[in-house]
């Protein structure tokens, strides 16, 4: 009897801790860094690739249907320097956008999708050699302006709908500008 | 000894465990939250999301986009989707039940913004068998090609297929939806 209970209680704990350990890594298991481009960080969903039912994981499990092939889905939490984003701050982000059929920009964190800041191709105003110059805030800023929809840290989503073929992965830089 | 074993037990089924989470819970949970953002709508119909609950629901698309949605069901047989869409950028995925993008395609690809899409579900290997020895035996044609715009097989008989029309302006979105409500997805009628 003293066995068969012991034994349990070590199924019970193993079954724990698989569970706690899937759980916490469908949250950034699947995360792979964007080559040369800082803190940028995008879903594995290659399929074959051995992260990809983490990636597809993510997705599913907070209910929304995967990134279609056709499009790239990057997300950034840190600043170049390391630093969470936090609302209550100014963020500039900077550098050119990637040729494609469309593109936008949110940031947000509180779940609340109608209340996020978006900026996208139709609306963005780009400079004379093409690059991107936005600025992230909760107060008005002169140009391109994004309002996060929290004070406090939120992520930014860079959603690139069907890049050119051969164009360069070149993503905009994120500085803070001040809190 | 005894110390050893339990530990590897332990560990064996946190594996276990972990595998099966990371590969069939999700699929389980995507189809709860399907049925949530769609307000238990029937499948084989064809609906626009209202914008909180299609950027839940499609991570790409924004709260100004029009996202319209048929879940299908190939039980009763092949489905045909009829779509209406803006000479825009628009694009359109199909999924299986558990995620898996089986078919996308967008305004470049089509030509035209009116399209037609016949889905239906993939023969088993056993099926495969079955018909093939089947036709043979019979002289029947499987060739014949119809005249229905695109054919798609998916892997699952459920799953969703997506249509997602980024705008830049959400004034746009009141005339885009009249657009694309006159979008059709139902069973295909047998001639």
């Amino acid at each position: 009897m003293g066995i068969l209970n012991s034994g349990l209680g070590h199924v019970m704990v193993g079954a724990a801790l698989g569970l706690a350990s899937a759980v916490y890594s469908l949250d950034g298991f699947g995360l792979k860094a964007v080559a040369d481009n800082g803190g940028w960080q995008e879903w594995n969903l290659s399929p074959g690739d051995r992260l990809q039912p983490y990636g597809l994981g993510h997705f599913l499990s907070s209910g929304k249907v995967p990134t279609p092939s056709s499009t790239r889905y990057f997300v950034r939490s840190l600043d170049d320097d390391g630093n969470s984003l936090r609302g209550e701050c100014i963020v500039l982000m900077s550098g050119p956008t990637i040729a494609s059929r469309w593109w936008s920009i949110s940031a947000g964190d509180t779940g609340d999708v109608t209340a996020e800041a978006v900026l996208s191709a139709g609306q963005a105003m780009l400079e004379p050699d093409g690059d991107l110059k936005l600025g992230i805030s909760r107060q008005p800023i002169a140009g391109n302006w994004l309002k996060p929809d929290t004070s406090g840290n939120y992520t930014l989503v860079y959603v690139v709908s069907e890049p050119d073929k051969g164009v360069d992965l070149k993503l905009p830089t994120v500085k803070k500008g001040g809190c | 000894m005894g110390r050893l074993l339990w530990l590897v037990t332990v560990g064996l089924v946190a594996v276990a465990t972990h595998i099966s989470y990371i590969l069939f819970a999700p699929g389980y949970l995507f189809e709860r939250q399907i049925y949530l953002s769609t307000d238990g709508k029937p499948n084989n119909t064809f609906f626009v999301l209202a914008p909180e609950k299609q950027a839940a629901l499609v991570p790409t698309s924004t709260a100004q986009d029009v996202v319209g949605i048929c879940k299908y069901d190939l039980q009763s047989g092949h489905l045909v989707l009829s779509a209406n869409l803006p000479k825009s950028y628009w694009t359109m995925s199909i999924y299986t039940q558990s995620g898996k993008q089986v078919y996308a395609l967008d305004d470049v690809q089509a030509g035209s913004s009116a399209i037609s899409i016949e889905l239906s579900q993939s023969k088993s290997l056993i099926e495969q068998i079955f018909s093939a020895v089947s036709s043979s035996a019979d002289g029947e044609d499987q060739g014949q090609i119809e005249d229905l715009g695109w054919r798609v097989e998916t892997t699952e008989r459920r799953g969703l297929a997506i249509v997602w029309i980024p705008l830049s302006d959400q004034l746009m979105r009141p005339r885009v939806e009249s657009i694309i409500k006159e979008s059709r997805c139902a069973a295909k009628i047998k001639s």
